[in-house]
């Protein structure tokens, strides 16, 4: 599923782009499978259908999905492996938003890197305790 | 693209007081523009000029390069219209609205008109009276949509509506957009929800135009700055586009626009202790430009 | 848009007219309530007739947008793509459906209704002297009512204040133009106050519709005061110029026309005298010169001469809707020009009369008139006054079906009084008797003798006054003959009342007096002229005469002082009036110095002959040696 929010940090095709790319890594989206019309996304958004098609447009550009007659759009064939790349990209993203959030608290260098080891450490143990 | 509508030097006055003056906005086709601004601010009065109901002091308006004056009525056919108070018409019913406003209009498409009833549960019989504020909306929306606009004007039509209501009206509207292009002037205080579908801003305040730009980029170019200082924070920060500035001790907090490295180097110079560059949500991006 | 628009108003007035059928259908049940009683019909009538039609129209028209300022709807209809004043035309025309739809169900009602039916021929409302026609309260007021209300409505939502300001506006406007007219009428400078008055009642809701489309055109709807302004603005512009573009017109044509109407025409020996439209004149034949002696525009020409006086009616508005006749008095040069007798006085026995005809004696110390319907009495419709203004006195004729009357002269040093009273002929009767009467009143008895009935046209003509002030004297009329079913020329003697017919042979058209009073001329049904002489006791002269234009006889033969006959000739385009000696043979033939198809009255007096050109309202004389011809008129 793709989520949409406008507090204003990551343009909302942006967003798009990224939901695409994730559901695609996640394997929801296989490749020549089709992705809804602009128009539907948009109404299911509730966003501008501009930005659905920019967003679709640039996704074109990068690779990611083909459109064919000028009318739907698909997954393209080699998506996978272009998701790998963006799989490190994605992540970094992620990773900057929750370095510069820590920052706002004014939380250093060293102390981040303490959190992050403690919540991968977190994270084994849970795993561990459920048996994988 | 091409220029679907131009305002030049559009002043107007109630007696003394001046609403706006030397006025000037264009609508390309295809986009959607938020009309901003304060209540009674003169977004209602600015709408009402440029669909011909009261006519401005001064200035031109154009429509697809032909001057418009306040008899003009042939650009009309194209330009629907939702207004603040939904109009009333007493004992008509539904139907009867329709086949009224229908008299009007050229291209006014029948079937799409019935087509828009069954998708907004609308009866032909039912008395406007009897309908919901959110139904009165669904139909102003049926009698505009079904004329065919090229250009559809909204004035603020979702006060006073519930969340799902104002929701699916958007989303109404941009099926119609997705299927027709229609070009779409919306004014509104809710400005969050705007935020979803605009694509340029103009912000109307104190009877001048103080943004016209593409939403986009003015989200990308206004920034909250919090900064901290030892001791007292400089009296002026020696730079232009300061649209909010608050002090508190040695702290200080501004929002730019427009925001540059260059305003950044500016601002280093005085050795600030804590210098955060923050974006904004559109809402409180309005609400800055409007402090003023 | 305008079907649409139709269905709308109608279905949006429809209380409205209900309302109106509610209050017709009651006024029904009350008119066949009261069948029987006439007084009750007639108060019903009136209030039917005279309110409901104004008062209907009033609210409908101050309606008509007021659901549109309610709902906020009239910024839905300025944001359709029609032009603002199509909208206001099409509103207009569609509650006009409903005004005549309602007009009608009233006309029908007044028409259908036994009780109500007579109702239209015989409504009068009495204003200006003029009966206000049930055509007018009936189709023309609601018209313009509604059509003033309907601009007005543009002003504000509240139908009631449109209604009522509408109202104002209309009886302000009535009542300013109607007495700037009437005063400027008075003073002689329009010659028909009515036909102005009327054209601008029409042209006012004009206006105001000129300026209610121009408003909602141009002005900004949403600030209340602006859209006032702006309507107030247009409508003072539009009615000032209707009021300009009448008043031009009138005076423009009224040039043109400025000698209208020569109504009557006395003769005397140095001078004579006539009555226009725009006053009375003096012709100076020795000087030659027409002067104008009294500005008064005359009401249908009354004027009298006797001795050195001039008396004739006038007639004057004062501002109480009302005309006034007045009968007044001066010398025959113009000076000391003075009222006799006013009918606007309320102490006056004679006040709200008519009067008409007037009758000056030959010493000019007693003036004689006719008053009639005077509301103080139904009897006394003769009345006699001193030349100073003292003494009148009324008298009761005994007549009550007398159409109207005509004065001969007074008689018997001012003892006695000779007039001839018509009789009303009901239409379709062959009742031949309804002829004229000739009458004779004792001034001091009041009695009153019947001389001579059954007299046809042309009415009596006696001879000279001043030769009857002694008592003897000869009046001479055309009576109707029964056994010879012919319009025999008599002559009745004063002193011994005995009657002479002149020419029984044959029917008699027309017949004139020469100027001494001893010779009758006359035209016979067969074209033949004959002289009659009283000196010699017979007739002197009877020719057959052609060629000549006899078509209006009465007007065709006039004496000169001579003793010469005048006739008139057409020949072609060719007018011309002849001379004929002693012996009715054509002496010569002087051309008139215009051209027209009517044939208007000759008068000679000394030296001149008068004609009337009665298309162009002149009048020329011509010098009967010379053959010069003047402009009089």
């Amino acid at each position: 599923m793709i989520t949409i929010e406008t507090s204003g940090f990551i343009p909302i095709y942006e967003q798009i782009k990224k939901g695409v790319k994730g559901e695609i890594s996640l394997g929801v989206l296989k490749p020549n499978e089709a992705l809804p019309s602009i128009r539907d996304l948009a109404a299911e958004l509730v966003v501008n259908p501009n930005t659905v098609a920019r967003a679709y447009r640039e996704l074109e550009l990068e690779g990611f999905i083909t459109t064919r007659k000028g009318k739907a759009s698909f997954v393209a064939e080699n998506s996978s492996s272009l998701i790998q790349g963006e799989k490190a990209r994605l992540l970094e993203d992620a990773f900057d938003r929750a370095i510069a959030e820590a920052r706002k608290f004014g939380l250093d260098a060293a102390e981040i890197r303490r959190i992050v080891e403690s919540r991968l450490k977190n994270q084994e143990i849970r795993s561990e305790g459920e048996g994988r | 693209m091409s220029e679907l509508l131009k305002t030049i030097g559009l002043s107007k006055s109630f007696g003394r007081h001046l609403v706006f003056s030397d006025l000037n906005i264009k609508l390309t086709a295809g986009k959607v523009y938020g009309l901003l601004g304060l209540n009674g601010e003169g977004k209602t009065t600015l709408i009402r000029i440029l669909l011909g109901v009261i006519p401005a002091d001064s200035g031109e308006i154009h429509y697809k390069d032909s001057a418009l004056s306040f008899r003009s009525a042939a650009y009309k056919e194209e330009v629907g219209y939702i207004p603040e108070d939904p109009f009333f018409f007493g004992g008509m019913r539904v139907g009867e609205l329709l086949d009224f406003n229908a008299a009007f209009y050229r291209r006014w498409d029948g079937r799409r008109a019935e087509d828009l009833l069954k998708r907004f549960s609308l009866h032909r019989k039912a008395r406007i009276k009897t309908l919901s504020r959110g139904m009165k909306l669904r139909l102003e929306m049926a009698v505009a949509l079904a004329a065919r606009p090229a250009l559809l004007v909204l004035d603020d039509p979702t006060s006073g509506l519930d969340v799902p209501t104002r929701h699916d009206f958007l989303q109404d509207i941009i099926r119609e957009l997705a299927d027709s292009g229609t070009t779409v002037l919306f004014s509104t205080h809710l400005v969050h929800e705007l935020e979803r579908i605009v694509d340029h801003l103009f912000i109307l305040h104190r009877g001048r135009l103080i943004l016209d730009e593409e939403h986009e980029a003015v989200k990308r170019s206004t920034r909250r700055v919090r900064l901290a200082f030892q001791g007292d924070p400089p009296q002026t920060l020696g730079m232009d586009g300061v649209l909010v500035e608050t002090r508190d001790g040695p702290r200080m907090e501004i929002v730019v626009y427009p925001w540059s490295d260059d305003k950044k180097k500016k601002i280093e110079e005085f050795s600030p202790t804590r210098l955060d560059v923050d974006p904004l949500t559109l809402e409180e991006i309005f609400r800055s430009f409007v402090a003023g | 848009m305008f079907k649409k628009m139709i269905v709308k108003e109608w279905k949006e007035k429809s209380g409205l007219f209900l309302f109106a059928l509610a209050v017709l259908g009651l006024f029904f049940i009350a008119f066949s309530a009261y069948t029987q009683d006439k007084d009750a019909l007639d108060l019903l009538a009136s209030t039917l007739l005279l309110v409901f039609p104004p008062v209907f129209s009033l609210l409908l028209g101050a309606s008509g947008f007021s659901s549109e300022f309610q709902d906020g709807a009239w910024a839905f209809l300025f944001s359709r793509p029609v032009k603002k004043w199509r909208v206001w035309l099409a509103k207009y025309l569609s509650l006009l459906t409903v005004l005549i739809a309602v007009i009608f169900l009233f006309v029908l009602l007044t028409q259908l209704h036994p009780a109500l039916k007579p109702a239209p021929d015989t409504f009068n409302f009495p204003l200006l002297d003029k009966n206000v026609s049930y055509g007018i309260l009936a189709f023309v007021l609601p018209l313009v009512l509604f059509t003033t209300a309907f601009s007005l409505s543009i002003l504000s939502e509240k139908t009631y204040v449109v209604a009522f300001l509408a109202a104002v506006v209309w009886i302000f406007l009535q009542v300013t133009v109607t007495l700037a007219t009437m005063s400027l009428y008075d003073r002689g400078i329009f010659s028909s106050a009515f036909s102005l008055i009327s054209i601008l009642s029409l042209l006012f809701p004009v206006s105001l519709a000129l300026a209610s489309l121009i408003t909602v055109n141009r002005a900004d709807f949403s600030q209340p005061k602006r859209r006032a302004w702006v309507f107030t603005k247009s409508a003072v512009v539009f009615i000032l110029a209707s009021v300009g573009l009448v008043a031009l017109f009138e005076l423009g044509t009224s040039k043109f026309q400025r000698e209208r109407y020569v109504y009557n025409l006395e003769v005397r020996n140095d001078a004579f005298y006539f009555a226009t439209e725009r006053g009375f004149f003096r012709f100076d034949l020795a000087g030659r010169q027409t002067e104008q002696i009294a500005r008064h525009p005359s009401v249908w020409g009354q004027m009298s001469l006797g001795g050195d006086k001039l008396a004739f009616v006038s007639y004057h508005f004062t501002g109480k809707w009302r005309g006034f006749a007045g009968l007044r008095i001066m010398n025959s040069d113009g000076k000391e020009e003075r009222s006799l007798v006013g009918t606007e006085n309320q102490d006056s026995p004679l006040y709200g009369g008519f009067i008409y005809p007037v009758c000056v004696s030959p010493r000019g110390d007693k003036v004689a008139f006719i008053a009639r319907y005077v509301p103080k009495t139904t009897v006394e419709e003769l009345w006699v006054i001193n030349s100073d203004g003292s003494g009148l006195k009324g008298y009761d004729l005994g007549i009550r079906d007398a159409d109207y009357y005509l004065f001969i002269s007074f008689g018997e040093s001012n003892r006695v009084l000779f007039l001839v009273c018509t009789a009303k002929i009901k239409p379709g009767s062959k009742d031949r008797r309804a002829g004229a009467r000739l009458l004779r009143v004792n001034l001091e008895s009041g009695h009153v003798d019947v001389l001579a009935d059954q007299i046809r046209k042309p009415y009596v003509a006696s001879m000279p006054p001043e030769d009857m002030a002694s008592g003897a004297g000869r009046i001479a009329y055309i009576q109707y003959d029964e056994a010879t079913s012919r319009d025999v020329l008599t002559v009745l003697d004063l002193g011994t009342l005995e009657k002479q017919t002149v020419y029984p042979e044959d029917s008699v058209t027309a017949f004139r007096w020469n100027k001494s009073g001893d010779k009758l001329a006359f035209l016979t049904a067969s074209s033949r002229l004959g002289v009659f002489s009283f000196a010699e006791g017979g007739i002197i002269q009877m020719k057959e005469i052609t060629g000549y234009d006899i078509r209006w006889p009465s007007e065709a033969l006039e004496w000169t002082s001579d003793g010469r006959l005048i006739l008139r000739k057409l020949e072609g385009e060719v007018s011309s009036i002849c001379l004929l000696d002693a012996n009715l043979t054509e002496q010569k033939a002087i051309r008139l110095p215009f051209s027209s198809y009517f044939a208007s009255r000759i008068w000679s007096a000394g030296q001149y002959a008068i004609v009337e050109d009665t298309e162009r309202h002149q009048l020329w004389g011509v010098n009967l040696e010379t053959e010069q011809w003047l402009r009089i008129y």
